[in-house]
């Protein structure tokens, strides 16, 4: 690498600052504010004061920006896809994915954890008991890491502050940590956007791209909601993962929102309808194209060459079975009197309860403008994204004026929502009882499972199953560290990541490497 | 370091902060979330420098921003990937000869820059124009100055170099 001409980058710089406008910002509110909210960058911050002289050793020990990072977050992603492709998807019809491609997907995303929350602990809520306790309730909050925000006129604002509800929020190379009313916490991936809805007691977020976990403490007045473009995932009082996850395998763009329950329950619900209650342990997929999937796995499948490949491919068929089988014990199961009953019950409260809020037409009027200006704005930066840099900016000003206009109307309209879902009583009544329903369709579904041998049979061959790939995927990792630790050595730069992404990819080269035993200490840290 | 120590060091060093992460290669957005970063680091440092040793306590934060970014690059997978100690100590040395040591000598420098700016016309401020203030594609301000895409990069960089000579021989003799 040729050395750089640092009289040329100082001039650059005095450019950049003197004609392109680019002045020094004023952090220091940012920074007391992300201090005083309890910032996550990591405590121990000794190592990454580095000087000169030790720059290289204190490269490796230099504290994360809170968060693990873009390319972090690209490897966990890679190795969920990879993973979750041989692990197959589920049906949205079917309502329960195997618990072994959760506990993947859990293993793959808790990658991009914020750095100084423990990550057993998920995105964690600092102090769930602080909402609204006859005070004001809390604003949307910034807790941690690195976002780029925009308020519902689309005008950057600065992290670490209260946000407005239409906000969105983006995140590049490190995550952030977001608190919704006191009750929701979302911990963002790295490279995900999303814009905070919802309203007070029901807060909601929409996801457009990346992957969030979310922990809720429940309530009976307290609801979330994620919403992507897929479907939707509701929850009551729990933790869980919302991924959306993009393929081109064959050729053409398929997206997918994957849904994993960690605790507690979650009621998914498909643009065309279709519900599924997914328990902890559980995976659900709102996928766009099951048919093109399918035909990638088969594919995937051929390519097996190495015994590795072919030992991976005769588990994932296997594991095919297998889950087949489930899918057959589940829909016996749900077909019994007790759950059938149960299920009725759910889907009739449900049904009731957004029949409810159809017919209201103030809260609908509310929605709408809502949905509407948020398409409006989303569609906006969709069309942002594409510009040519140099129009960018231009096109920035035209739509903060644009929008401008309609952020009262937003804010007016999703305090009238938060207004009606909090003190109309018929609405209070009907999700009162909705979630009663659902809770005892869990009890009974769950009840019946557990006493079915069958599946108990079934279960166990999966969790040997699941087995093989936790020790295939720790392979993995073992590898791919060691290679990431030699290449820091060797000083291999770029070129060399490149390759040991490639290994690692898509390919069905799974572990089959002959370079870089691991170290023992197993899953690198990000 | 308490709040308010912080709060002085922020407000002192925060610009030249930002502009040596700019100088390392760092765009405005990443240098404005590294800059947080930087401080963020020093508020929880065991012993920082002491607050009146103000080259001291810049060369501290230099440290920690030159390895945030360098930490940011590696994981982005963005150039550069790594430096060599040479590269470091030159980086440093140009950056120190600039007065980047001392805030208020940064000032100078770049009121220094400003000036020499000013002075400039013709196509060589018609191409910093196009560049940095229209942000115009290196194609773009080729075809408009009837040069090759080389020589649009030659000229700019031609520029900049006259620039910096102009900036330290003001600077020097004020």
């Amino acid at each position: 690498m040729s050395e750089p001409d640092w009289e040329d980058r100082f001039a650059e710089m005095a450019l950049r600052e003197v004609l392109a406008g680019e002045r020094p910002p004023s952090v220091k509110a940012r920074v007391l504010a992300r201090i005083r909210a309890g910032d996550p960058t990591r405590a121990d911050a000794t190592d990454a004061t580095g000087t000169a002289e030790n720059a290289e050793d204190a490269l490796e020990e230099a504290p994360r920006p809170g968060w693990t990072n873009r390319s972090a977050g690209r490897r966990s992603a890679a190795r969920g896809r990879s993973l979750r492709r041989s692990l197959g998807r589920a049906r949205v019809a079917v309502g329960f994915a195997l618990a072994a491609a959760a506990l993947l997907l859990v293993a793959g995303l808790r990658a991009w954890g914020p750095g100084g929350i423990p990550l057993e602990g998920g995105p964690g809520i600092a102090n769930p008991g602080s909402m609204a306790k006859g005070g004001v309730y809390p604003a949307p909050r910034l807790l941690g890491g690195l976002a780029t925000i925009h308020d519902a006129a689309g005008r950057a604002v600065a992290g670490g502050e209260a946000l407005t509800r239409g906000a969105r929020l983006r995140t590049e190379a490190t995550g952030a940590l977001l608190n919704l009313g006191g009750y929701a916490s979302v911990a963002m991936a790295p490279e995900s956007e999303l814009t905070i809805t919802g309203a007070a007691e029901a807060e909601a977020i929409h996801l457009d791209a990346g992957a969030v976990e979310c922990e809720v403490v429940g309530g009976e007045e307290r609801t979330f909601v994620v919403r992507t473009a897929q479907g939707e995932a509701a929850v009551l009082g729990t933790r869980f993962t919302v991924e959306i996850q993009e393929s081109k395998e064959t050729g053409v763009t398929i997206k997918r929102m994957v849904v994993t329950v960690l605790a507690g329950v979650v009621l998914t619900t498909a643009l065309q309808g279709e519900q599924a209650l997914v328990k902890a342990g559980e995976t659900q997929v709102i996928a766009e194209d099951r048919e093109e999937e399918a035909e990638a796995e088969e594919a995937e499948g051929k390519k097996a060459k190495t015994p590795e490949q072919k030992e991976f491919a005769a588990a994932r068929m296997l594991r095919e079975e297998v889950r087949s089988e489930l899918a057959a014990i589940r829909e016996r199961v749900l077909k019994s009197e007790a759950v059938a009953t149960a299920r009725r019950a759910a889907m009739g409260a449900t049904a009731a309860y957004a029949k409810a809020l159809a017919e209201h037409a103030d809260y609908q009027e509310a929605e709408r403008l809502v949905t509407e200006t948020h398409a409006e704005v989303r569609g906006a930066w969709r069309r942002l994204r594409e510009m040519p840099r140099e129009e960018i900016r231009e096109a920035m000003r035209d739509m903060r004026e644009a929008m401008q206009g309609k952020r009262e109307e937003i804010e007016q309209a999703v305090a009238t929502r938060a207004e009606i879902l909090r003190t109309d009583p018929t609405l209070t009544q009907l999700r009162a009882a909705r979630q009663a329903a659902l809770a005892k369709l869990y009890d009974t579904l769950q009840a019946a499972l557990d006493t079915d041998e069958a599946y108990q049979a079934a279960m166990a061959q999966s969790e040997a199953l699941q087995a093989l790939w936790n020790e295939r995927n720790q392979e993995s990792v073992n590898a791919w560290g060691g290679r990431g630790r030699r290449r820091d050595q060797d000083g291999g730069g770029d070129h060399g990541d490149r390759r040991g992404r490639r290994e690692r990819g898509d390919r069905g080269d799974h572990g089959d490497r002959d370079e870089g035993e691991g170290p023992a200490e197993g899953r690198p840290t990000f | 370091m308490d709040e308010t120590g912080l709060t002085r060091i922020v407000e002192e060093h925060e610009e030249s902060v930002y502009r040596y992460l700019k100088y390392l290669g760092a765009e405005h957005a990443t240098a404005e979330d590294l800059v947080q970063e930087v401080f963020l680091v020093a508020f929880r440092h065991a012993q920082p420098p002491p607050r009146s040793e103000t080259r001291r306590v810049a060369g501290w934060l230099r440290g920690i921003a030159r390895n945030l970014f360098l930490t940011h690059c590696r994981r982005t997978k963005r150039e550069p990937l790594r430096w060599g100690e040479e590269a470091l100590a030159a980086a440093e040395a140009t950056w120190r000869a600039h007065g980047g040591d001392d805030p208020s000598h940064l000032q100078r420098t770049l009121e220094a820059f400003r000036a020499c700016l000013a002075n400039l016309n013709g196509r060589n401020r018609l191409a910093l124009e196009l560049r940095y203030v229209e942000r115009r594609p290196r194609a773009e301000i080729a075809q408009r100055l009837d040069l090759g895409l080389e020589g649009v990069k030659a000229m700019l960089k031609r520029i900049r170099a006259a620039l910096v000579k102009c900036m330290a021989t003001r600077r020097d003799a004020e």
